[in-house]
């Protein structure tokens, strides 16, 4: 037996409580350390030995280690939750901030959009009133400042996202530099057998914490230390670290890149992917559909605003605008394709009414032009206006279109209907008139070209006899001549004695003398049959000393486009004759009614075609045999073209998108331009009737909601994503929270365990020592007995 | 669960426990202080979506609440226009009964005629009445007067100006009402019946008749009938003389041979030749004629033709047919027409014209003061029995104008209606919106209490937990 041999084992105890004592004192120090792991000493009986007659006697204690008491698996777990709930962190986050922008449901766009619409009921109620006016322009601008606020500051937002994602980088990239550090410790230290504790501890946490900002996969080494992969690319390789970068792709969208090469690193979780994901997802979103509804606004408050009347009646002058844009760098504007010129809304292919109104007299005349943006351009738009009577039209150099009518004349492009549509004289004329007794198209084609036959004009005295040639080759179709065609080619032959117009598809020979005295009578020459195939009567027709006043009231209230032929039944006198009638048909030949005008009518009175119109006939006589007729168009819409919404003209809101909606100027500065009237008079509030109506229309443009609808499905969606945003990060939380309570279940330190470790250690400290000592006494009486 | 409990797990408990504590007395203290449940969509996005329309409907209906106050003042102030109007018009009827007094002197005449003149021109201002800078009565014409008064060679009339389009306005949910009324409809009532002719006082009858219809003259009127001359089917011999003629339409002639005489319309017959002889009818009427001779025929019929007119015989309208049962006659300065029937038509003479049913109030006036003048140089007792004619003009001219006072009236007083159904309505709406919106203060503040409670306790807790450690128990 040796001496020394309790010493070592008590020595290997003191070094063993000491270790003990170290580490409980290590790990209440740590108590509060983010990350810490609790450690524990592992203590093993050391090796005994044999004493013979096979008895072993044992050796003392062993440290076979210190070790951490943590779940791997468990951090693994909360690294991901950890994750998770960084991202809806973000998501709360920017949905708190959109609802803020939105700023329902108090002085958000709702309330403008409902200030809009009220100040348009407001006006109904004095539509001449000046300061009414004004408020319904200032209604519109308070409107336009609110989507410009709201679109600038989402673009802020999407535009930050660029400047967070850097600075989130930044700290995954001193993230990465400080593991790869760690690592070359670890592993230098662990190439000696021991377990760097404390060191993994550090670098667990700072896994922990990128995984806050991205995902990472981790991958362990045999050597200890562990490659973090991101998106598949190595961002820490052992001991060393590559760095990420924030980039714009080709879309002008931030994204993540990789060391030297930027190769894209796909980011799927934590904050940094949740901006990602807001940045193309619910950002744009949004935004989209406030883009969405203000060009829908603009788009149908303009189409009702320009085919209004202002305060003063029709227009002296208008000037788009918007101006057509250079599309072939030639210098010129004006000579591209209208569907070419740049314009933000599109030209459909459709009609444009202009009517033009003599102001001393109120009579109205209107033209219809064809509009195809496939084969116009603005500058044919301009030949045609110009070719119209009293007006003149030019493109500017900035490629705007200008209109202008003469002296004591107006335009504009309202739906109203015309007071008095026979401007021709065609019905009850002072004129005599012959007209045919069906619409065309006329078939000639039984015809022998050329076909002549002979009109007769006169007074009294010695009768004028004009001939009158068609020729094969003044109609497209000879089988199909259209009233218009035959109207051109008949006025070139008759001169100064008489016209030859096309009413309503019908064609009517007017002479050019009036009065009961004057007569018109046409005549085949020889055998010809040309006045039978045309319907032209050859009884002669005479002139009336006054003329029959047709006079339209009321505004159409039908939801297309129309146009009501009148014949008469037959011949008589207004209010006079018994049964006489008058025939209404519509544009496709149909009979519409037919208007009671014989005796029991009070000539002037007032009758009910239906559809809003009422038409009054004045005293005078109707003939059916002289193929008397009228036509007048009855219109919904005025510009099915579009065309004044895609220029400009007339408008009331400028802009085509929520980021640069504003209020004409002009309107600004002269709210007697607000084109509240359908009719000329100063007190019309037709257009504002049009406009409180839009209200309550379901748009296309829209997905069939009105404006304040969809808006509201707009609000109505922030807010249940916010409150799931909220709902989700709670849940998040929740799950976080039972992932680390766990962690500190397994890992964390119990102060008053290691109070207890601490005492336990102490007195086994205190127990050693009493053994050496107890042992050094023993030593020292057998030295001492040689004495 | 865990089996092993840490310090930390303890103090993170009671961290959390505080903090939820905390948020959710802030929450409530939110909804406390501004009174609001939803602050934002978020905080109940059901809710929110109801708060939206609700709001825009009460919003509009603010509007209509103004719309209603509104539309009844106009009314009032176009009601009491009118009365003024009727008040006018009582005073014209007590003049007209004194002036168609017997007693009264010419001198007096004038003067009432200077009253009536004053009264015409008043009522012309009534017409043109305005509330603020709109003129009530012209329809949507509200920038320019609706009534002048125009004096030229015709005479004087008053012009209509306006048009006919209402001036709706919403006044309740779907309700709409006119706050104006079309001028002419109540000056110049048009609600026509048959017109009727009467023969002017002191003549005979002409034999006119009214067609029955197709006339647009309003009120009443006059209608001249004379001697237009002989038409074409006379027999060659024969002119118009340059006497008195009084027979017009077809007259039978007879020719003597000898001794050469002619009778005509079976009356005595006169030797010829003679110059602007005197032939008498069987019927009375005379016709003046040179004759020179006997004619090839020497028995037929021929025709006197007569000139019609409305208009004082500024325009005429020649009568040759006197088989049409329609000759139309028009007036040159208002456009306006009357159809006659000619069969029966014989002499001339002037026929007063009643177009039953219609009223020109203005006219009614005008005609008053021209009378009383006496410009066109009548009888006493002739103008006399003409002003106590127009009594019932003046009369159903003032119903125009009651009618007028009555519609409008009527209008203002759904009004009284209509406003109730809109503050019913708005508070209804309120209520809605408050019971989504709105913290119920009560629940609230109860609520708030139990938070204060339950978070005063989890501090006492957590602190108490926090604090015991076995190292408070160790030596």
């Amino acid at each position: 037996m040796s001496i020394g041999f309790g010493m070592s084992a008590g020595l290997r105890a003191l070094s063993a409580a000491r270790l003990g004592m170290q580490t409980a004192g290590n790990n209440v120090a740590n108590a509060n350390t983010a990350g810490y792991s609790r450690q524990r000493v592992e203590l093993s009986a050391s090796l005994p030995y044999g004493i013979g007659r096979g008895m072993q006697i044992g050796t003392g204690v062993d440290i076979t280690g210190i070790s951490r008491m943590v779940d791997d698996g468990l951090e693994r777990r909360l690294q991901f939750q950890l994750g998770l709930v960084g991202a809806a962190e973000i998501d709360k986050l920017r949905y708190d901030e959109i609802e803020g922008i939105l700023s329902e449901p108090d002085g958000g766009l709702s309330e403008s959009l409902a200030g809009l619409f009220g100040s348009v009921g407001q006006l109904m109620t004095d539509p001449a009133d000046r300061a009414l006016r004004g408020g319904v322009v200032q209604a519109g601008s308070a409107l336009s400042q609110g989507f410009r606020l709201i679109a600038s500051r989402f673009e802020d937002l999407e535009g930050s996202t660029f400047d967070e994602v850097r600075g989130l980088l930044r700290q995954v990239n001193e993230r990465a530099a400080a593991i790869a550090e760690l690592n070359r410790e670890i592993v230098a230290i662990e190439s000696n057998g021991s377990t760097a504790n404390d060191l993994r501890d550090t670098r667990g946490q700072h896994v922990k914490e990128l995984g806050k900002l991205l995902d990472t996969r981790t991958i362990e080494r045999e050597s200890g230390s562990i490659d973090l992969l991101v998106g598949g690319h190595l961002l820490v390789a052992g001991s060393r670290a590559s760095s990420l970068a924030a980039g714009k792709d080709a879309a002008g969208k931030t994204e993540v890149t990789v060391g030297t090469g930027r190769s894209k690193a796909l980011v799927r979780e934590g904050r940094i992917a949740a901006l990602l994901q807001q940045e193309t997802g619910a950002l744009p979103d949004i935004a989209g559909r406030i883009d969405q509804l203000a060009r829908s606004t603009i788009l149908e408050w303009n189409r009702m605003h320009s085919t209004g009347m202002p305060r003063s009646g029709p227009f002296s002058t208008l000037t788009s605008a918007y101006g057509a844009e250079d599309g072939d760098g030639d210098g010129t504007r004006g000579d591209e394709l209208l569907s070419q010129s740049g314009f933000r809304f599109e030209v459909q292919q459709g009609e444009l009414y202009v009517s033009v109104t003599q102001r001393s007299t109120g009579e109205m005349e209107r033209t219809r032009l064809e509009l195809d943006p496939r084969t116009m351009t603005l500058q044919d738009v301009a030949t045609a206006i110009t070719a119209i009577d009293h007006l003149t039209a030019s493109i500017d150099p900035t490629g705007k279109l200008r209109i202008s009518a003469d002296d004591g004349y107006g335009f504009d492009f309202s739906p109203r209907l015309d007071p008095n549509p026979d401007d021709a004289g065609t019905f009850g004329g002072i004129n005599p008139t012959i007209g045919s007794q069906a619409a065309g198209p006329f078939d000639l084609s039984g015809q022998t070209f050329p076909v002549v036959f002979n009109v007769t004009t006169g007074t009294g005295g010695v009768p004028t006899v004009t001939p009158v040639t068609l020729l094969a080759t003044d109609f497209a179709d000879p089988s199909r001549a259209t009233a218009e065609e035959l109207a051109t080619a008949i006025n070139g032959d008759l001169g100064g004695a008489g016209t030859a117009l096309d009413v309503g598809g019908r064609l009517v020979l007017r002479s050019a003398q009036g009065g009961r005295s004057s007569q018109l009578t046409l005549a085949n020459v020889g055998a010809g049959t040309v006045l039978a195939d045309l319907g032209l009567s050859t009884a002669t027709g005479v002139g009336r000393d006054r003329a029959l006043t047709v006079a339209i009231e009321g505004t159409y209230g039908g939801t297309t486009n129309e146009q009501f032929t009148f014949v008469p039944a037959g011949n008589g006198q207004i209010g006079q004759t018994p049964d006489l009638l008058v025939n209404v048909y519509n544009q496709a030949g149909e009979l519409v009614t037919a208007v009671s005008v014989g005796a029991g009518y009070e000539p002037g009175k007032p009758l009910d075609l239906g559809n809003g119109i009422k038409v009054s006939f004045g005293p005078g006589n109707i003939s059916a045999t002289d193929g008397q007729v009228f036509a007048m168009d009855a219109l919904a819409d005025s510009d099915t073209s579009d065309l004044l919404v895609a220029i400009g003209m007339n408008a009331f809101f400028l802009g085509s998108s929520a980021a640069d909606i504003e209020v004409n100027e002009e309107l600004l500065a002269n709210p007697d331009r607000l084109s509240a009237g359908i009719g000329v008079a100063t007190g019309d509030s037709g257009n504002l009737t049009r406009l409180m109506d839009l209200r309550s229309l379901d748009l296309d443009d829209l997905d069939a909601n009105t404006i304040e609808d969809f808006y509201a499905d707009v609000v109505g969606d922030i807010g249940f994503e916010t409150a799931a945003a909220n709902n989700l990060l709670s849940a998040q939380n929740q799950l976080l929270d039972h992932l680390q309570t766990e962690r500190e279940s397994v890992s964390g330190v119990n102060i008053d365990e290691e109070m207890v470790d601490m005492l336990q250690f102490q007195q086994s400290y205190e127990a050693a020592a009493r053994f050496i000592s107890v042992a050094q006494e023993m030593t020292d009486t057998l030295i001492n007995l040689g004495r | 669960m865990s089996l092993r409990i840490t310090q930390g797990m303890l103090y993170a408990r009671a961290l959390a426990d505080v903090q939820s504590g905390l948020y959710r007395y802030s929450r409530l203290q939110q909804e406390v202080a501004s009174g609001r449940r939803i602050n934002r969509p978020s905080d109940d996005p059901a809710g929110a979506l109801r708060v939206l329309p609700l709001r825009n409907d009460l919003r509009n209906l603010e509007q209509l609440s103004s719309n209603v106050a509104l539309a009844k003042e106009t009314l009032n102030t176009g009601a009491a226009s009118l009365e003024d109007a009727s008040a006018l018009m009582t005073r014209v009827r007590e003049l007209t009964t004194q002036a168609s007094n017997g007693t009264i002197s010419s001198g007096d005449r004038q003067s009432i005629a200077a009253e009536v003149d004053q009264l015409l021109s008043q009522l012309v201002s009534i017409g043109n009445s305005r509330r603020g800078e709109r003129f009530l009565f012209g329809g949507t014409e509200n920038d320019t007067a609706p009534f002048t008064l125009v004096s030229d060679a015709g005479g004087t009339r008053v012009v209509y100006h306006g048009n006919h389009d209402s001036l709706e306005v919403e006044v309740a949910p779907g309700v709409t009402t006119a706050l104006n009324m079309p001028g002419d409809v109540i000056f110049q009532q048009r609600d026509r019946g048959s017109t009727t002719f009467t023969t002017a006082s002191g003549l005979i009858a002409t034999g006119a008749q009214p067609t029955g219809s197709g006339d647009t003259a309003l009120g009443f009127g006059e209608l001249l009938v004379t001697f237009a001359g002989l038409h074409t089917d006379a027999p060659s011999t024969v002119t118009a003389g340059a006497g008195t003629t009084n027979a017009v339409g077809e007259l039978a002639f007879t020719f003597t041979a000898a001794p050469a005489t002619l009778s005509v319309g079976g009356g005595p017959a006169q030797n010829l030749p003679i110059t602007d002889g005197a032939f008498t009818t069987a019927n009375g009427l005379t016709i003046s004629l040179t004759v020179t001779g006997v004619p090839a025929t020497t028995t037929g019929v021929f025709t006197a033709k007569a000139n019609l007119s409305i208009d004082g015989g500024a325009t005429v309208t020649e009568v040759t047919d006197f088989d049409s049962t329609s000759v139309q006659v028009a007036n040159s300065y208002d456009g306006t027409v009357l159809n006659v029937d000619t069969e029966n038509l014989a002499r001339t003479g002037e026929e007063v014209i009643k177009y039953a049913g219609t009223f020109d109030a203005f006219t009614t006036l005008i005609t008053m003061r021209d009378l009383l003048r006496n410009a066109g140089g009548l009888t006493t007792d002739d103008a006399r029995n003409r002003i106590s004619q127009m009594l019932a003009e003046i009369d159903g001219a003032h119903d125009a104008v009651l009618d007028g006072v009555r519609e409008l009236g009527f209008r203002s007083s759904s009004m009284d209606v209509l406003s109730n159904r809109v503050a019913g309505l708005q508070v209804s709406r309120t209520e809605s919106l408050s019971l989504v919106q709105d913290t119920d203060i009560a629940e609230a503040i109860l609520e708030l209490q139990r938070q204060e409670l339950s978070y005063t306790a989890a501090l006492q807790v957590s602190s108490r937990v926090i604090q015991t450690s076995l190292q408070g128990f160790l030596r």
